[in-house]
């Protein structure tokens, strides 16, 4: 195996990442590294290469966070870790955050830029100052040769181009302070000329302020433009080689021939590594199994941990951390929801509001239009005004908390996990941790919070409708307004000893359906997704165990009520 | 991010145990109103009620009426107690109902009994029974008798034999007495004749007892065939005679007050002084005068004519509840107004009617100088005190007769299958534990209370056990029916009151029950509608025998013949017109 990360061992700055002895086996039981060494200096651009499968991602997660690769079942070894600058990832496409615009994204990493912030481009990218922030944006914007207008023009990120997007990521990258950036495929989707373009603009960006990126391509005409340093992962041997290429050019930006001819001896090499790269055995089923259990225990256990996580990271922000004061830190954590919270309530309160207030309508209507005619029409041949003040409201305060919650898990609680589940798939919320911003907080918290304001905004709307269709039907039967609605509200209005019981529990269990399914909505949809289809089956599930969760939850507090 | 998953959990399970026990320490407070179970509710006919409520939070909004009239205000007091301001209360049944309306309509209501006095227990009652008899009437009825009585001693008299008649019988009411003129006569050749006439005087003797003595005699003699048989065969084969004739006249005398079963102790005395005077001559003109100083010497002698009868049951349906009729005011004669007679029914004291006497009203009813009948062609007039017709109520209920007597109807089934229909209610008793109450007005309306109906629910599958109490006001209707001197009950409901209630020790709670699910209103059209549907299987009255109206009993009592009735209510009594015959 050869040793790449000490290729030129000798005085220089300090390494940015040194890593020593890092083992790494998949959850399976695959063994991807062993023994691995890695040092990136500042300046240094290294193109990580190697086939499909070959654990590249693997690798930079091994350097991001091995704690979060540990909790995902990844064995991690590693003997030591020296990390001197803030990692900041760069997905495909850039995974601009498309609720915010491009000036937005921007905001957002200046925003979280910590003390050590290496280069602010006017000394004054706080928010709260909209003029400082602007012409930060500015300021990036025109390094990237972006449009400055994009600073003020609320530009979405969705409109972008490809190699746009990519050069408003970097520039998001950096502007959050990252010196070590991690970039994935930055060239997809771009031509020839773009891809060099690209290649040395971030390389001009990168050696300016000192930093350090790690790029996964297989693009190796990019890789030939952009790097300086070539890592091949290879699965044979678990090992990472550094490729050697003769007369590499050191300028920032290098000539189509000298880009060519990097790019033929990478050809060589990483094809004849490829040639020989078989597959690893793979582990043993019981290991497998045994993960798939602890993994479907987790999912589902995992919503109850989403409040604790809220409020941890909500919190945790509030000690001074980073140089950067409890009080700077709480007011970046008011922005963050304050950008979040309208999305979140957007989704999950206005929309789904008028369909909350026709079906709750609907249902109200039709149980006193069923009751009364059974009970009314039938052998009993009860009188109206007897049918209508036996159930009082009765039916309000038993179905609108059931009703309430399923329907809130299809609509609005599905709406967060597809939500999530998209920011997940476009690698969003990669990039946000990539800018130092903890999904969990910055999304997470308004998406939990704001899911559970919805639930109880649409709880008091469902409640509204089902007096609302219970007086209409009442109406309908000759009787006045003012008396129809006295009768639908009789029990919310005027409860009994016994029927406050009946109140509070519905009241409970209308809050406790709140944030429950806030946070299965959020947990189901805040698992990193890879596909389409996982995100629709977690929606699916969401629904699925908010039901369960609902209809044993009114199956247990029954007692509460009833002896 | 386990660590946040177990402290989700744990958070999870506090949050829920402690709501949990948020929501069932939620105080559910029973409703009812508590008092002790003797608690009267009035003190000096003043309404003193007082009683504990729960919830108490609820008390304010609590309204308050007794017999349905107007709201009155609750006092609060202490931490349960509420009262009512003292008023006036009548004697009788009342009853308090609290009652809070919620939004939507719905209503709990408690129902509370009040049970005003005094109590004949505590009050002598005054007279309870007043009669009329007018002059045609006492004729009519004692014609037939006298008739009756005069040839059953002549016919078996060998001086008379069995085709004696009387040719001419005549009675008419005097102030003070009977004037009587008889002629006994016969076919047969070897058989006497007699007449005689005069005025029997009647008079009270002692407080049950009735006397008969000859006021004149206008005329005693033997006919022409007694006169000849007697100078003929002397003095010993006439001494039967005056047996027949004394014993026909005082019977006639006593059984004109109508009351119970007459006997002619007088009667054989009479008739054997008679028989022994005129034996002993033998010319005609001694014989008649004999005959006449005779009798007149035997009806002058005062006989008892008759004692109001003891021992009377009262009820058909209660032979242990036994009464001695005593008078209650002097009969009197007169020739205008006929037979005039008040009287009271002295109930023979025991332990049942001791009960029967604390638990009936005394509304203190005394009743008029007895009235002529007003009715057309009614002979006869009685009027029934109220407080008496209390009593027997009372003594009716406190001896099961009216429990038996709805067992007996099938009522209690009947309510078992209306309820089994839909409810796992069973029913394990019906049964009334105090007597309805009764107060005849004027305007012909017989006001009527019951209370204390109670009705226990059983249900068996919740082991649940109710006692619905149900009260109700009305009017009594006396239908008068084609067969004479039958009268059928009937009766109007004003309002219906129904609560549960509990017992336990000295203390009594009244519940709410039914409240929401049961109409008050409801309830009284659908007990009216039940009431007129099956008016057919409501108790018959028979006049006739609940007035005893048995005449001259040396056999069986006979009923008297009424021919048609009349009955009216009137402030404080019963008032019956009758026409017998």
């Amino acid at each position: 195996m050869t040793d790449p990360a000490e290729p030129e061992p000798g005085p220089g700055p300090e390494p940015l990442l040194r890593l020593e002895g890092l083992g790494v086996r998949r959850p399976d039981g695959v063994e991807l590294l062993r023994d691995v060494d890695l040092l990136v200096r500042p300046g240094e651009v290294i193109a990580l290469l190697g086939g499909s499968g070959a654990g590249k991602s693997t690798l930079l997660g091994c350097i991001e966070d091995p704690d979060a690769l540990r909790e995902q079942g990844f064995g991690i070894e590693l003997a030591r870790r020296e990390l001197r600058a803030e990692i900041g990832i760069v997905p495909q496409r850039g995974a601009l955050f498309d609720h915010l615009s491009v000036a937005g994204n921007l905001r957002l990493a200046l925003r979280h830029a910590e003390s050590s912030s290496p280069d602010p481009p006017s000394g004054d990218d706080r928010v709260g100052d909209a003029d400082g922030a602007d012409d930060a944006v500015q300021q990036w914007l025109e390094r990237m040769h972006l449009p400055r207008q994009w600073a003020t023009s609320p530009r979405t990120a969705t409109r972008l181009s490809g190699g746009e997007a990519q050069r408003v990521a970097v520039a998001r990258t950096l502007a959050g302070g990252r010196r070590l950036l991690f970039l994935d495929e930055p060239s997809v989707g771009l031509d020839p000329y773009r891809v060099l373009v690209l290649a040395s603009l971030l390389r001009e960006q990168i050696r300016e302020r000192g930093a350090a990126a790690i790029v996964i391509t297989h693009d190796l005409a990019f890789a030939a433009a952009f790097a300086d340093r070539f890592w091949f992962m290879d699965r044979g041997h678990a090992g990472v080689d550094e490729l050697a290429i003769e007369a590499l050019p050191s300028a920032i930006s290098r000539t189509t021939e000298e880009v060519w001819r990097v790019e033929q001896q990478l050809s060589e090499a990483v094809l004849r590594r490829l040639e020989d790269d078989g597959p690893r055995p793979v582990g043993a089923p019981a290991r497998r199994w045994a993960r798939a259990l602890r993994d479907r225990a987790t999912r589902w256990l995992e919503p109850f941990a989403v409040p604790v996580e809220v409020v941890r990271h909500g919190l945790g922000p509030l000690s001074p951390r980073g140089g950067v004061g409890g009080g700077e830190r709480l007011r970046r954590s008011l922005h963050d929801a304050l950008e979040v919270l309208p999305v979140v309530l957007k989704q999950t309160l206005l929309r789904p509001a008028p369909f909350f207030a026709i079906v709750s309508t609907l249902i109200g209507f039709s149980v006193l239009y069923i009751f009364h005619r059974a009970f009314a029409d039938g052998d009993l041949a009860l009188r109206d005004g007897f049918v209508f003040t036996m159930l009082g409201s009765r039916h309000i305060i038993a179905l609108a908390p059931p009703l309430c919650g399923i329907l809130f898990a299809a609509t609005s609680g599905n709406a967060i996990t597809a939500w999530l589940g998209g920011i997940s798939l476009t690698r969003q919320s990669e990039a946000l941790r990539g800018l130092g911003v903890s999904p969990r907080r910055y999304l997470w918290g308004p998406a939990w919070l704001g899911l559970s304001l919805s639930s109880l905004l649409l709880s008091a709307v469902f409640v509204v409708g089902m007096v609302l269709g219970g007086a209409l039907y009442i109406s309908s039967t000759g009787v006045d307004g003012a008396t129809a609605y006295g009768l639908v509200t009789a029990q919310l209005l005027d409860p009994t000893a016994s029927d406050r019981r009946l109140l509070a529990r519905a009241s409970l269990l209308l809050g406790l359906y709140a944030v429950g399914i806030a946070a299965d909505a959020v947990a189901k949809g805040a698992r990193d997704k890879h596909s389409a289809e996982a995100v629709t089956a977690s929606m699916v599930r969401s629904v699925m165990a908010s039901t369960l969760w609902i209809v044993a939850l009114e199956l247990l507090t029954l007692p509460l009520v009833f002896d | 991010m386990r660590a946040s998953i177990t402290l989700g959990i744990l958070s999870f399970a506090a949050v829920i145990t402690a709501a949990a026990a948020g929501v069932r320490s939620m105080p559910v407070p029973p409703v009812y109103l508590e008092r002790e179970a003797d608690a009267p509710g009035v003190a000096e006919g003043q309404l003193d009620w007082r009683c504990r409520y729960s919830p108490a939070d609820e008390r304010a909004r609590l309204v308050a009426t007794v017999d349905r009239g107007p709201a009155r205000s609750l006092s609060l007091s202490g931490a349960e107690g509420i009262a009512l301001p003292a008023e006036p209360l009548l004697p009788g049944l009342h009853f308090v109902e609290l009652s809070m309306e919620r939004r939507g309509g719905r209503i709990t209501r408690i129902t509370d009994e009040i049970w005003a006095g005094p109590w004949q227990s505590d009050h002598p009652r005054g007279c309870d029974v007043g009669l009329t008899l007018t002059s045609e009437g006492l004729r009519d009825l004692l014609l037939p008798v006298v008739e009756a009585k005069l040839l059953a001693g002549a016919r078996q008299n060998p001086y008379f034999g069995p085709t004696s008649a009387l040719t001419r019988k005549e009675l008419e009411v005097v102030d003070g007495g009977l004037r009587f003129s008889v002629f006994l006569d016969t076919d047969e050749e070897d058989k006497g004749d007699l007449s005689v006439a005069g005025i029997i005087e009647v008079q009270a003797q002692g407080d049950a007892g009735i006397t008969a003595r000859l006021r004149s005699l206008d005329e005693a003699a033997p006919g022409p065939k007694l006169e000849a048989l007697a100078r003929a065969q002397g003095r010993q084969r006439l001494g039967s005679i005056g047996a027949a004739l004394g014993g026909g006249l005082v019977a006639a005398a006593g059984g004109g007050a109508l009351l119970g079963a007459a006997v002619a102790v007088g009667g054989g005395y009479l008739g054997s002084e008679l028989g022994e005077g005129v034996g002993e001559r033998t010319a005609r003109r001694e014989v008649r005068r004999e005959a006449a100083v005779q009798i007149e010497q035997a009806l002058r002698v005062a006989t008892d004519a008759l004692r109001l009868p003891g021992g009377v049951v009262v009820l058909p349906t209660e032979p242990a509840l036994v009464a001695d009729l005593r008078w209650c005011s002097e009969p009197s004669l007169s020739a205008e107004a006929g037979l005039r007679a008040s009287l009271r029914v002295a109930l023979r004291d025991d332990a049942v009617s001791e009960r029967a006497a604390a638990q009936a009203v005394f509304l203190d009813t005394a009743l008029p100088e007895p009235s002529s009948p007003r009715a057309p062609g009614a002979n006869l007039h009685v009027d029934v005190s109220t407080d008496f017709v209390n009593r027997l109520l009372s003594e009716w209920v406190v001896r099961g007769g009216l429990t038996a007597s709805l067992d007996a109807s099938g009522l209690r089934a009947e309510v078992q299958a209306a309820l089994g229909e839909r409810t796992r209610w069973r029913v394990q008793a019906l049964e009334v534990e105090r007597s309805p109450v009764v107060e005849p007005r004027a305007g012909d309306r017989i006001q009527a209370s019951l209370g204390g109906v109670t009705l226990e629910l059983h249900d068996p599958d919740r082991a649940g056990v109710r006692t619905v109490v149900l009260g109700a006001t009305g009017a009594l209707t006396l239908e008068p029916l084609p067969e004479p001197g039958r009268v059928r009950l009937g009766g109007e409901l004003d309002e219906v009151y129904f609560g549960c209630r509990s017992t336990s020790g000295a203390l009594e709670r009244r519940l709410p029950c039914f409240s929401s699910a049961v109409d008050p209103r409801s309830l009284r059209e659908l007990l009216g509608t039940q009431l007129r549907e099956r008016s057919d299987q409501l108790p018959v009255l028979d006049l006739g025998a609940v007035l005893r109206l048995q005449l001259f009993g040396e056999g069986e009592p006979r009923p008297v013949e009424l021919s048609a009735t009349w009955v009216e209510a009137e402030a404080g009594r019963l008032s019956i017109d009758a026409q017998i015959r």
